[in-house]
This record gives structure tokens, C-alpha cells and sequence, in this order.
């Protein structure tokens, strides 16, 4: 090294341009920094856009939802309507007629249930669906509009449906089910729904897409997760938590009245008549589902076990799979 | 050693003034690329901030669902556009409650313009 120096120092030829050859290097170097960094802040700015644009289109939906689901009653009556045709004979002995065992006019009492879908507010304004003794399967009963809180009602109180896609809503037993009679073990009821729009400026529609799941408990309990359907791999996603206030009340009215009497050997040793009554009892249930937001959340932060999440992604701050708290 | 510097500086030795000539345009134009490279910089910057401040304002606008008077930088789209519900791949719409069967759902777009070519969008219920 030494003697490479001396060689130089004794050296007799200039070194200008090996200078200004450096002098270049140093400014290209400071040059591409610079504009780089710029670029990369400017970048940065368009990136922010897109993220964003993720985090309004989840978040106007979860406050659409909020808007349009929070507070809003949910009532569904059922009226089980059951009628009893008693014969009861009347045969004479001494100078009075004695009554008789009553029997069934047709052997047994005959029942009927309604299911009346209604979300009639206390004011008594909205909709009002009688689905009648023909129950419905979900989700492709024709008899019902299609009301996603409303299907969520029926959900909560007659269950998912079976195999078959179909809710036994007019049976004795869903008749009798309360919240409670569905029991806290019972499996989280899922689906999928998504939000479209119909806006046609260019791009709007598919940057606002929005994908949800819903996943409704035994306790009612109604959790709803919503991200961005934009078709890029970064998910944004909100979990809106519900709870349900429920309400049950009964009534019964009864109502009972002689149909006829009929006489039998009139003119003969033995006379008798037989009188017919009809008596209807007719219980109505009206439980009445209103469910509030009690949290809205980022990731499966606040979702419980079970809830459904975007599949393929990665929801949790931390890693791993999304499988709630 | 210092002898042999001081020697070296009082040297007659030197380059042609063609080599001389070359390593100052080289220099010259170094120093020019690297100013031309430092002012675009800057502009690109100041640009850069300038929108970000339209950006930010524009965005405080759009999550408030409002849009202030004069401000060309968000725009209200506002027309029949609605919402629609489709709920387990059905292709059919469905209403979030009974009382929107018969009244849709409409609603307003808040649209910012401030980032060129990345308009970001938030909506609202009428």
C-alpha cells in the first residue's frame, strides 16, 4: 500500500479526469437517491388511496348495516288454533233428562297452526306476512319477500333448516320453542351474503363490492363479518357484534257454543238428543327480536368461535388462521 | 514522506489541456445532473404534499359523508343507486329489512379526486 502511494506521489501523470470520473459517480449516486426517495413518496401517497379505499368500502357497509338492522324490531306471531266438535247424549230417566259421556265428534280434537311474519313497529306501521298453515323452506319459499333480519327472525326462533331445506314452523314443537328451548350448545347457524351496487360510474361498483358471513347463535347472539370483495389480496374486514332483546308474550281466547241438538226415538220408550258444542281455543305467540350493535370490531377480534371469515385469508393482527377469541 | 509530497507539489509535471478540458465538462455535467436530479426531486415533493393536503381534507370529508361547498376535490354523486343484498350465492336481491321491500335502498356516494387515477369512495344511506 505504502509503495503503491510513493508510486503515485513520484508519479508525473495528471489524475483530472479519474477525478471528474469520480466526481460523476458520486453525483449519480446522490442523484438516484434523491428522486427515488421522492418517487417512493409520492407512491406512498397512491398506496394510502388504495388501502384506504378498502377501509371506506367496509366501513360504509358496517354502517349501512348498523343503520338499517340496529334497533329494529322483528316480530313473528304464531296462532295455534285448535277446535273440539263434542257430542254429548242426553237420555231420559225418570222425568229428566240425564247428561252423558261427551265424545268427540270426530274422534279427536283437530289443530292448526299460522305462522304470521310481521315487523310491525310500535306505531304499528310496516309489513305484515301471513305464511299461512303451508310452511316455507328457506331459501327458496316463494309465499315470503325476501327480508334478510326477518329470515334471521325465523332462523332464531323455528332453526336452520334441514337437510331437505325446510323449517318446521308449524309443528306443536316450534309452536312451543322459545330462545331458551333452543339450547346454549346448540351449533352457530352460518351464511354467506354479499353487497353489490348499482352505480355506473366507471369502477365505483367493483371498488365498493363488499363480502359478509353471518353466523347467528343459539343464544342469539348475531355476529356479522364483512370485508372487501375488490379482488385484491389485501383484506380489509370489520366484525359487527349483535345481541338480541327478545320478547315472548301468550295469549289464549276461548270460545265455546252450542251447534245443535238432535232428538232420537222421540216417539218411543227411550227418547234421547244429543246437543253438539264447538269450542275454539285459540293461542297466539308473538315473539318480538330486536337486535342492537354492541361493537364493531377489526379482524375476529370481537367474533367468537365459529364465525366465518374470508376464506384464504389472514385476519389476525398476529398470523395464523382467524378462529376468533 | 513530506519531502516527497512538497516535491510532488512543486512539480512542473502536468496533462495536456484537451485531458484537462474533457474532465471539467465531465464534472460540469455531473454537477448539472445532480441539480436538474435535486429540483425535479422537489417538485415531485412539493407536488407530493400538495396533494396529500387535498387528499387529507378530501378524506375528512368523505368519512363525515359531506361534502363542503366549493371543494372540487370531493364530488356527491346522488341519483336512484342503490344497495343490494344477495344472500348465500342467490342471485336474487334481498331487502336488510321488511320496511325496505317496497322502498329501496338508496343511496349517496362521496367520491375524492385528489389522488389522480385513485378516487376513493365512500357511500351513505339517503
Amino acid at each position: 500500500m505504502t509503495g503503491k502511494t510513493m508510486g503515485k506521489l513520484r508519479s508525473r501523470r495528471g489524475a483530472s479526469l479519474l477525478a471528474a470520473l469520480f466526481v460523476f459517480l458520486v453525483c449519480s449516486v446522490i442523484g438516484i437517491v434523491v428522486v427515488t426517495a421522492a418517487t417512493a413518496a409520492a407512491g406512498r401517497a397512491s398506496k394510502l388511496a388504495e388501502n384506504d379505499q378498502r377501509y371506506f368500502s367496509v366501513a360504509s357497509a358496517a354502517e349501512l348495516l348498523t343503520q338499517e338492522l340496529s334497533g329494529k324490531p322483528v316480530t313473528i306471531q304464531r296462532v295455534k288454533t285448535t277446535e273440539e266438535i263434542v257430542n254429548t247424549d242426553y237420555t231420559l230417566e225418570g222425568s229428566e233428562f240425564q247428561r252423558g259421556t261427551p265424545t268427540y265428534a270426530d274422534g279427536y280434537p283437530t289443530t292448526q297452526y299460522l305462522t304470521v311474519v310481521s315487523t310491525k313497529n310500535s306505531e304499528g306501521e310496516g309489513a305484515e306476512w301471513d305464511v299461512g298453515v303451508d310452511c316455507y323452506t328457506f331459501p327458496d319459499h316463494a309465499t315470503l319477500p325476501r327480508s334478510f333480519l326477518t329470515e334471521l327472525a325465523i332462523r332464531l326462533l323455528f332453526g336452520a333448516p334441514d337437510a331437505h331445506g325446510e323449517i318446521a314452523c308449524n309443528t306443536e314443537e316450534a309452536f312451543a320453542l322459545g330462545l331458551a328451548a333452543r339450547g346454549s350448545g346448540a351449533e352457530a347457524d352460518k351464511g354467506e351474503f354479499d353487497l353489490s351496487h348499482s352505480v355506473t360510474e366507471l369502477g365505483i361498483a367493483e371498488k365498493l363490492k363488499i363480502k359478509g358471513s353471518y353466523s347467528l347463535h343459539s343464544d342469539g347472539t348475531l355476529i356479522l363479518t364483512l370485508w372487501n370483495d375488490d379482488g385484491d389480496d389485501d383484506i380489509f374486514s370489520l366484525v359487527l357484534t349483535m345481541q338480541p332483546e327478545f320478547q315472548e308474550t301468550e295469549s289464549t281466547d276461548v270460545t265455546a257454543g252450542l251447534m245443535g241438538r238432535t232428538w232420537h226415538n222421540l216417539f218411543e220408550a227411550n227418547p234421547y238428543y244429543t246437543e253438539t258444542e264447538k269450542t275454539t281455543t285459540i293461542v297466539t305467540k308473538t315473539a318480538t327480536v330486536t337486535w342492537k350493535v354492541i361493537g364493531i370490531g377489526e379482524s375476529s377480534d370481537v367474533a367468537p368461535a365459529g364465525a366465518l371469515t374470508p376464506e384464504g385469508s389472514d385476519l389476525t393482527p398476529g398470523g395464523g388462521e382467524s378462529e376468533g377469541t | 514522506m513530506e519531502h516527497k509530497a512538497l516535491k510532488k507539489l512543486e512539480s512542473q509535471g502536468g496533462e495536456t489541456i484537451a485531458e484537462l478540458l474533457v474532465a471539467l465538462l465531465i464534472a460540469a455535467l455531473a454537477l448539472t445532473m445532480l441539480a436538474s436530479m435535486i429540483s425535479s426531486s422537489s417538485k415531485v415533493i412539493l407536488r407530493s404534499m400538495d396533494s396529500m393536503e387535498k387528499y387529507v381534507a378530501a378524506e375528512n370529508q368523505i368519512s363525515a359523508h359531506e361534502k363542503k361547498s366549493g371543494d372540487d376535490n370531493v364530488r356527491e354523486l346522488e341519483g336512484d343507486f342503490t344497495v343490494t343484498l344477495h344472500v348465500n350465492g342467490n342471485g336474487d336481491a334481498w331487502a336488510l329489512t321488511d320496511d325496505r321491500l317496497e322502498e329501496p335502498l338508496k343511496v349517496t356516494y362521496y367520491v375524492a379526486d385528489a389522488i389522480k387515477g385513485k378516487p376513493v369512495v365512500s357511500y351513505a344511506v339517503k
